[in-house]
């Protein structure tokens, strides 16, 4: 059946009509823990990622702008959704040595056993590299 | 609850809510163990039809509670919203109603969005609280106009990818009973406080039902009232709600890919968004066929 057809078949919704209401709309309310979702790691500079993260991006301060920009053109530009979380130094170099993908400066990390850390996902894109070109990060 | 739930009930009332009649449709508020319990004068307060029932002790994650609204209405058209501070549009539930007739099983939403000039998980770094949240919400007329809601709000991380990218979860589903029957409501088995990816997880289900409509009420949406809940305070990482995801569906999550059918008015306070979201669709496109 196609999409078309489907419009113009009587619908579930006709079958229904009946009960005592047209509609019934149930709320949950809670105050502390109510599941106020829209969250899909959406971190993300400028408000452009979700639909359920694809990965968290680790960053520090120094470096947020850059990334932040990164991290948006990224899920501008590409189905990926990439969550950015900026943390202090030590926490952000902690996250990578517990295999969390980061953009951090590589003297940072100089401590941590790369070896020892399974990072398998390569984002490509173009726009990154012309992000990072704009800010003098690549040649 | 108490500050946010009264303007929650306000925007979903026969006054504010248009295109439709005070008998063509009921309200039911599930207080799943607020602290301070949602009290009857503000039941009485409602002009419309409304019920509340109160669990407690409730458990830490809203499915079962959610479950239990659902299983208590009584309308045809059943729609659901997990949190109690999301203020309505003021055709979200008329527009929901047309959208019901254009397909056999209709999935409804609405777009999310956040009062204010960040996603609450950011409140904080933006100095954005309850008071700056109350003083614009003041400032703004919506309870005579609720459409300028969008001039104050934005997009929820949800709805990152715009207007038309795939939306990761719905904070307001609306689904004929037959097609709630088939999804079984809320998967109870997430119980992480707050619920962690249960209602992901229930749109992502509801999407991939055989012989759904996705309709997104373009020109509508609900707004996030901040309030510090479980998800936008980040009481627990993405990583951990995603963990718990995966427990249960043995799968990773990713938003639904349906092809939506967009129904509804666009104002002018939406175009905008409209543009930038067009813009992100436009660049999507370019990716993929590179």
């Amino acid at each position: 059946m196609t999409a078309d057809a489907r419009y113009h078949r009587r619908s579930d919704w006709e079958d229904a009509v009946g009960r005592r209401n047209l509609l019934a709309l149930a709320i949950v309310a809670m105050v502390a823990m109510a599941a106020c979702g829209d969250d899909d790691g959406d971190t993300a500079g400028g408000g452009e990622s979700g639909g359920g993260a694809l990965a968290t991006v680790q960053t520090a301060p120094p470096l947020e702008p850059v990334v932040s920009e990164l991290v948006t053109t990224y899920n501008d530009t590409s189905d990926g959704d990439v969550e950015l979380a900026v943390a202090p130094q030590d926490q952000a170099v902690e996250a990578v040595s517990q295999g969390i993908p980061a953009i951090l400066p590589s003297a940072w990390l100089e401590g941590v056993d790369a070896d020892g850390l399974v990072i398998g996902r390569i984002l490509e894109s173009d726009a990154a590299t012309e992000v990072f070109s704009e800010h003098g990060y690549l040649p | 609850m108490a500050r946010e739930l009264p303007r929650t009930l306000q925007s979903l009332s026969p006054g504010y809510q248009r295109g439709l009649k005070a008998d063509d449709y009921e309200v039911i508020v599930i207080d799943n163990g607020s602290p301070q319990p949602v009290t009857p004068e503000l039941v009485k307060s409602f002009e419309g039809h409304l019920r509340l029932e109160r669990l407690d002790p409730a458990p830490a994650s809203p499915a079962w509670a959610a479950n239990h609204g659902l299983s208590l209405a009584e309308g045809a058209l059943v729609g659901l919203i997990v949190d109690g501070a999301r203020l309505a549009s003021p055709g979200l539930l008329a527009e929901a109603l047309r959208a019901a007739c254009l397909a056999h099983r209709p999935v409804i939403t609405a777009p999310a969005f956040h009062l204010g000039p960040v996603r609450h998980m950011q409140a904080a770094e933006a100095g954005y609280d309850q008071a700056a949240e109350d003083h614009l919400l003041a400032d703004l007329g919506w309870e005579d106009d609720g459409y300028r809601l969008f001039e104050i709000s934005t997009l929820a991380g949800s709805w990152g990818r715009g207007l038309f990218g795939p939306a990761g979860e719905s904070s307001s589903l609306f689904c004929l009973r037959p097609i709630w029957d088939a999804l079984g409501g809320l998967d109870e088995r997430f119980a992480l406080p707050g619920g962690g990816l249960v209602n992901h997880d229930l749109y992502r289900r509801a999407c991939a039902l055989d012989g759904v409509d996705l309709v997104v009420l373009l020109g509508e949406g609900t707004f996030h009232q901040f309030h510090g809940g479980a998800a936008t305070s980040r009481l627990h990482t993405w990583h951990e709600m995603h963990a718990d995801y995966q427990a249960n569906t043995g799968m990773a999550y990713r938003p639904p890919d349906n092809q939506p059918v967009y129904v509804g008015q666009v104002r002018p306070s939406l175009l905008t968004l409209l543009e930038r979201s067009a813009r992100q669709a436009i660049n999507r496109q370019a990716a993929h066929e590179k």
